[in-house]
């Protein structure tokens, strides 16, 4: 491999020959040729030459076409000083207030500054490396070539005093940013990496990184990605990013680097779809010694050998005046490395022997690497929706009669939840061990488009089974037409409405065929619509794809679909923007209306193109979309249209987004939205009720949606009462950490031992991050099970406690969370959950009587949260959240929203089935019944 | 209005008055203080609901997650409330509100500081947040600004009978010439002028490497370091 190779390797998470070394050289490259930092940042020649000279003295798989980080901002018009051995800076600033904008231009990366000179070193190194080794350029963050052209004191009041104003800078400097990114990519740059300092934690807080910086780097990568596919995109930020994680993965780089202030293992554990590049303490590299720096990255490829994700490097540039000998400490390490049993190992199978079955695969991969792992080893991609922490249980596998370790709280609460299936395990939870066999089912494969594998689907009872239920008939059809056929166009439209009798089409349609027709090939497929007995489409690919999205609270999450067999193609989730903007007054505002529903819609694009990207499925063939989401949310989204009488269904096309909006679709995909008037409780909560599989009998059925609204249902086929309780809002507030929806490190579980010492369970075992909303059952049912509270909540202080003062219990100090931030629980949050508990259950008990039911009657309960919430069956019952019938059958269905949605896409039955629903479904009013205010009283306690 | 009322309108007016400078409502917090000062408030009470604000922030920074912007706003607001209200309404001159307070501030005596970024760097930012913090805990601070050399902190401290010198730097090229602080006051004869490094470069250092009494990890810990320390 040629470092070229293997860096590319790595960008897609495939092995390498040996681990990929990139130590940040900037201008330490002019100090290790005895050249002066001055003359260095002034020629591109000169960059060229002392690059490639560092390169072979150090052995890095990377050259850095770069000088410093003024380079924007002098051609902008900043005036530089240039010390002889060190760093150009600033010393006089351009703006003052944002009218100044007006006074400077967008420069041209040809002809204004030092911008040429930096082409001039990309288009040397280019020629000198053949392709051989990637060169790197620069393109500043947007928001730290704002510090530069203005004061970075005043740019933080700016900030906080005159947001809007500020946007005008930031959309300024992105201009800025962009032209001279793609202009480095034309001359022939292989990656862009954007320094980022000012964006680092420890100048800007999470909030305002995540409004104004992260869609300016995104459209940064998304510029220089569609003015060369191939390049790789790579963001340097410094600083504690674990304060604010999203950073690894919101920005959506190939490759992040992270200094030494943060764990590496933190970093490869908080990131999923990106290189991790780093990290070792700058001034080490001044004041210390070859042997500390060897060992240092020993112990960084040592942590990182179950991942491919990994780049070693320094984290943050290599200061001035480095000792050559220090760097080149990083490549021994790298060789010391390939001679580690361990590395052996993992490069040549003399591992632990895992079988992945259908396939009859082998691979060897060292102890301890999860079963996920293993099975991506051997080129089987199991399908993963929760950052690997357990609680989606997507990933489920079977396994028989093999020695492994016991399933932790986590993956048991999961499997059981999911039925409890003997030799049913977690794949990204369970580890393997020697000669072992694993079934990966047909339902938890990820199959690349056009591979699935039919026999698999033997392998039924898990989720796809579930949506199933009511068969397959997507309403979109692809069928292929003979070109060779075709009569002249002026009689094309009824030619081909008499192949397809009882059908229509549109002029649009019809252009497409034509312009199809021009080109070579035999054959098109026609794309319909058989519901409304419409020719949609003409297309080159008989390929047609579907997706489900739903929209909670705090998580847009999405399911892909093929919508000739199906399967179920991939599944992502991001951050509902609403959660980190504050979009104030909604509806009364129309400028913030149109601004939320283009960051709905970037969302949804976002998780389709992603798809796009990586799994050579191309969006314009998604025809058809089912969004869920809650009441308020659906006429917000500006695509809500009258639904036909008796329905909740409102459909409407890809053409008629509202102003400003493109969906990453084709242009005739049919957008479904279960919608109706104010009695209706919404699509999320309906899509649940479909999803949980529930009041389709005789007995009296209970659904609870944890999460949302917080609604409770109860009823069976003929009727149904559901009202909202304020469950769902007291849940929602009581997430704990607000950073983060969800992932790795929230707390799950804890255990209190007689001694009163505490253990604490979190998602993929990692530090405490925070707490969620349903990790208080279990917290609560915990608490009083040990007498920490009593029946009311209150606290019980004893010496034991040490926990516990005044009013507040530290489930965590901070030494031991990983945002060193204390994580408690206080008085106040045990009150409002019991208040949450109590509402549940006492509108499971007004309802049971509204309906004349008795516990006798009672068929299932079944508790459903939004995407990765995970509640205890058992800990719900417990605290009386729900109640203890012994004739009922309990489960807990996750994402039963997402199920529903799903269901509704692949099927016209199941959209029926919401239309059946809907119209047996009575809300019930308590907000002025005496009984319920009293039975809520009532219910607090925990009995 | 009888006195008795009028009391405790002021003392909720003093609460508003900390919080409002600890949520770095600048605009709000000199409106209150300056109704304060027409209701006859003595200035020493400001200068304490000032503190308390300030205080409330500090329990919020820790060393890995310093609320930087919190810090600066809120040391926007307090330095508004000074500046704009105190010393043009009253025609206090510095002299005398750094009198208010050491009065405020339990009578600890007022230490003198002298503070800069090293020569070859400017970076200011962290630096003036350590000054502005010690202008509000009594200590008197001479501010060199950036790209200060070492015989300049030192002449400084020497001619203003300083107690300490707070140097800064964010550039790790620059660390080398902090080393020479301490070794030329001794050579001079004033030895025990404490010196006190922040910034993170000299984080990633030590004490012993740069010849500093302290490394600072935070503004905090170096305000703490300064006004805790017995007079020498
Ligand atoms: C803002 C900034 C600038 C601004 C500075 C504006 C200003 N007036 O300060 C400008 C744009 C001018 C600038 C210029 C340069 N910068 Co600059 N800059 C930064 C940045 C983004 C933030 C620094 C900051 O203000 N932090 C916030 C403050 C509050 O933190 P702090 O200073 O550490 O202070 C805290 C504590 O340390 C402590 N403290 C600090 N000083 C003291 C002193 C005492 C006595 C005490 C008790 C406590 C104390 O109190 C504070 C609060 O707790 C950092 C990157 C980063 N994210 O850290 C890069 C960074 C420091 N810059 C860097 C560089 C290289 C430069 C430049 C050479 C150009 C360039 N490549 O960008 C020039 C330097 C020119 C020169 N000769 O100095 C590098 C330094 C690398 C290194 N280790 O050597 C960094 C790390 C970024 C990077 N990786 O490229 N920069
Ligand atoms: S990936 Fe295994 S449970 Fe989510």
């Amino acid at each position: 491999m040629n470092s070229t190779e293997r860096i590319r390797s790595v960008v897609h998470f495939q092995r390498t020959d040996r681990p990929a070394l990139v130590p940040e050289i900037i201008a330490v490259a002019a100090t290790m040729a005895g050249e002066t930092v001055r003359d260095y940042v002034t020629s591109g020649q000169l960059i060229a030459q002392c690059q490639i000279n560092a390169r072979d003295t150090i052995g890095s798989d990377a050259l850095f076409a770069i000088s410093d980080l003024c380079v924007e901002a002098e051609a902008l018009g900043c005036d530089l000083a240039y010390p002889e051995m060190n760093y150009p800076y600033v010393v006089k600033t351009l703006i003052k207030k944002p009218e100044d904008l007006r006074k400077i231009k967008i420069p041209d990366p040809d002809r204004d500054g030092r911008m040429p000179e930096l082409l001039r070193a990309v288009r040397l190194l280019k020629d000198e490396t053949k392709g051989a080794t990637p060169v790197i350029a620069n393109a500043i963050g947007p928001i730290t070539l704002a510090s530069r052209i203005m004061d970075i004191e005043q740019m933080l009041y700016m900030i906080v005093d005159e947001p809007e104003k500020f946007g005008e800078v930031m959309e300024f400097c992105l201009s800025v940013v962009t032209k001279f990114a793609v202009a480095l990519v034309n001359a022939g740059a292989d990656g862009i990496i954007m320094f980022d300092p000012t964006a680092s934690p420890s100048v800007l807080p999470a909030k305002i990184f995540n409004r104004f910086e992260v869609e300016p780097i995104r459209s940064v990568f998304a510029a220089v990605k569609s003015a060369r596919q191939d390049i790789f995109t790579w963001y340097s930020v410094a600083g504690p990013v674990q304060t604010n994680l999203d950073i690894l993965t919101a920005v959506g780089a190939d490759i992040t680097t992270v200094d030494y202030l943060v764990p590496i293992e933190t970093a490869i554990q908080h990131s999923v779809y990106t290189v991790i590049n780093g990290n070792i303490k700058p001034n080490l590299f001044l004041e210390g010694s070859e042997c500390e720096i060897l060992e240092e990255s020993k112990a960084l490829l040592a942590a990182a050998r179950n991942t491919e994700r990994f780049i070693l490097g320094s984290g943050c540039e290599i200061p001035l005046n480095s000792n050559p000998e220090n760097i080149i400490a990083m490549r021994k390490a790298v060789e010391e490395e390939m001679e580690t049993f361990e590395y052996i190992n993992r490069c040549e199978g003399h591992g632990n022997e895992v079988t992945i079955l259908p396939h009859r695969k082998k691979v060897y991969v060292q102890a301890g690497t999860t079963v996920l792992d293993a099975a991506k080893t051997a080129g089987i991609t199991i399908t993963t929706y929760c950052n690997l922490t357990g609680s989606c249980g997507e990933c489920v596998v079977c396994v028989d009669n093999y020695e492994m370790d016991d399933p932790d709280k986590i993956e048991e609460i999961q499997l059981r939840n999911r039925g409890g299936y003997p030799g049913e395990r977690l794949a990204c939870q369970a580890r393997v061990s020697d000669g072992m066999e694993v079934y990966v089912p047909h339902s938890s494969r990820m199959y690349p488009a056009g591979q699935c594998d039919i026999s698999a689907a033997l392998y039924h009872r898990s989720i796809n089974d579930k949506i199933s239920r009511f068969g397959f008939s997507p309403g979109i059809l692809s069928k292929p037409l003979e070109l060779s056929e075709m009569p002249p166009p002026n009689s094309l439209k009824k030619w081909l409405l008499e192949k397809v009798e009882g059908y229509q089409t549109g002029t649009a349609a019809l252009d497409k065929l034509l312009s199809l027709s021009q080109e070579s090939g035999e054959r098109v497929f026609m794309v319909m619509d058989t519901s409304k007995k419409e020719i949609i489409d003409f297309s080159r690919s008989d390929k047609i794809y579907g997706v489900a999205i739903d929209i909670g609270a705090t998580t847009i999450s999405a399911y892909i679909h093929d919508l000739q067999t199906g399967d179920l193609k991939h599944a992502a989730s991001i951050q509902n923007p609403k959660v980190t903007e504050d979009f104030g007054e909604l509806a009364r505002d129309s400028k913030q209306l149109a601004l939320l529903q283009k960051r709905f819609f970037d969302g949804i694009n976002n998780l389709i193109l992603w798809f796009h990207n990586n799994h050579s499925m191309v969006s314009d063939q998604v025809y058809s979309l089912v969004i869920t989401t809650d009441r308020l949310t659906a006429p917000a989204l500006g695509i809500h249209r009258n639904s036909a009488p008796g329905s909740v269904w409102s459909t409407t096309t890809a053409q008629s987004m509202p102003r400003g909006v493109r969906l990453a679709a084709s242009s005739s995909c049919r957008i479904n939205t279960p919608h109706r008037n104010s009695s209706f409780p919404g699509g999320s909560a309906m899509a649940g009720v479909i999803g949980s599989g529930l009041f389709d009998g005789e007995m009296i059925d209970v659904f609870v949606n944890v999460g949302d609204r917080g609604e409770v249902f109860v009823g069976n086929r003929e009727r149904i009462l559901y009202v909202p309780t304020i469950g769902g809002t007291v849940f929602e507030s009581l997430r704990i950490s607000k950073d983060s929806v969800f992932q790795g490190g929230l707390i799950q579980n804890i255990a209190i031992s007689p001694d009163g010492s505490l253990t604490i369970e979190t998602l993929g075992g990692t530090a405490p991050f925070g707490m969620c909303g349903s990790s208080i059952v279990s917290v609560l049912a915990q608490l009083y099970s040990n007498g920490i509270i009593d029946r009311q909540g209150s606290f019980i202080y004893s010496k034991n406690q040490l926990q516990l003062s005044n009013g507040v219990f530290t489930l965590a100090p901070k030494q031991k969370t990983a945002m060193y931030r204390p994580i408690t629980v206080t008085s106040a949050d045990i009150e409002q959950a019991l208040r949450a508990k109590a509402a549940y259950r006492a509108a499971v008990s007004v309802l049971m009587d509204k309906l004349g039911a008795k516990p006798k009657d009672i068929g299932s309960i079944c508790v459903s949260g939004g995407f990765g919430i995970l509640i205890d069956m058992d800990a719900a019952r417990r605290i009386d959240m729900i109640p203890d019938y012994d004739t009922a059958k309990y489960s807990f269905v996750r994402a039963a929203s997402s199920v529903g949605g799903r269901m509704a896409l692949l099927s016209s039955a199941a959209r029926d089935e919401m239309d059946r629903v809907a119209a047996i479904l009575e809300k019930i009013d308590l907000a002025r019944d005496n009984g319920y205010a009293q039975l809520l009283q009532k219910l607090q306690p925990i009995p | 209005m009888p006195s008795k009322e009028i009391e405790s309108a002021k003392s909720d007016q003093l609460t508003d008055l900390a919080s409002l400078v600890q949520h770095g409502e600048n605009i709000e917090a000199v409106a209150c203080a300056e109704k304060l000062l027409d209701n006859s408030c003595p200035v020493e009470d400001i200068i304490s609901a000032l503190s308390e604000g300030l205080a409330i922030l500090r329990n919020k920074c820790t060393v890995e997650n310093f609320q930087l912007l919190d810090v600066l706003l809120a040391s926007r607001a307090m330095v508004e409330v000074v500046d704009e209200c105190i010393s043009r309404k009253l025609q206090m001159d510095m002299d005398q509100i750094a009198d208010a307070f050491e009065r405020t501030n339990s009578g600890a005596p007022v230490k003198t500081l002298v503070i800069g970024t090293i020569q070859g760097d400017v970076h200011d930012l962290g630096k003036h947040i350590v000054a502005t913090l010690c202008r509000f805990n009594s200590v008197k601070v001479i501010n060199l600004g950036k790209d200060v050399p070492v015989d300049t902190f030192v002449n400084t401290a020497i001619r203003e009978n300083a107690d300490y010198i707070g140097v800064s730097s964010l550039m790790t090229v620059c660390l080398a010439k902090i080393k020479d602080i301490k070794p030329e006051l001794i050579r001079r004869g004033y030895g025990y002028i404490k010196v006190v490094g922040g910034g993170s470069a000299v984080q990633q250092s030590s004490m012993e490497s740069l010849n500093l009494d302290f490394v600072a990890h935070d503004a905090f810990d170096g305000l703490d370091y300064i006004c805790k320390r017995q007079n020498p």
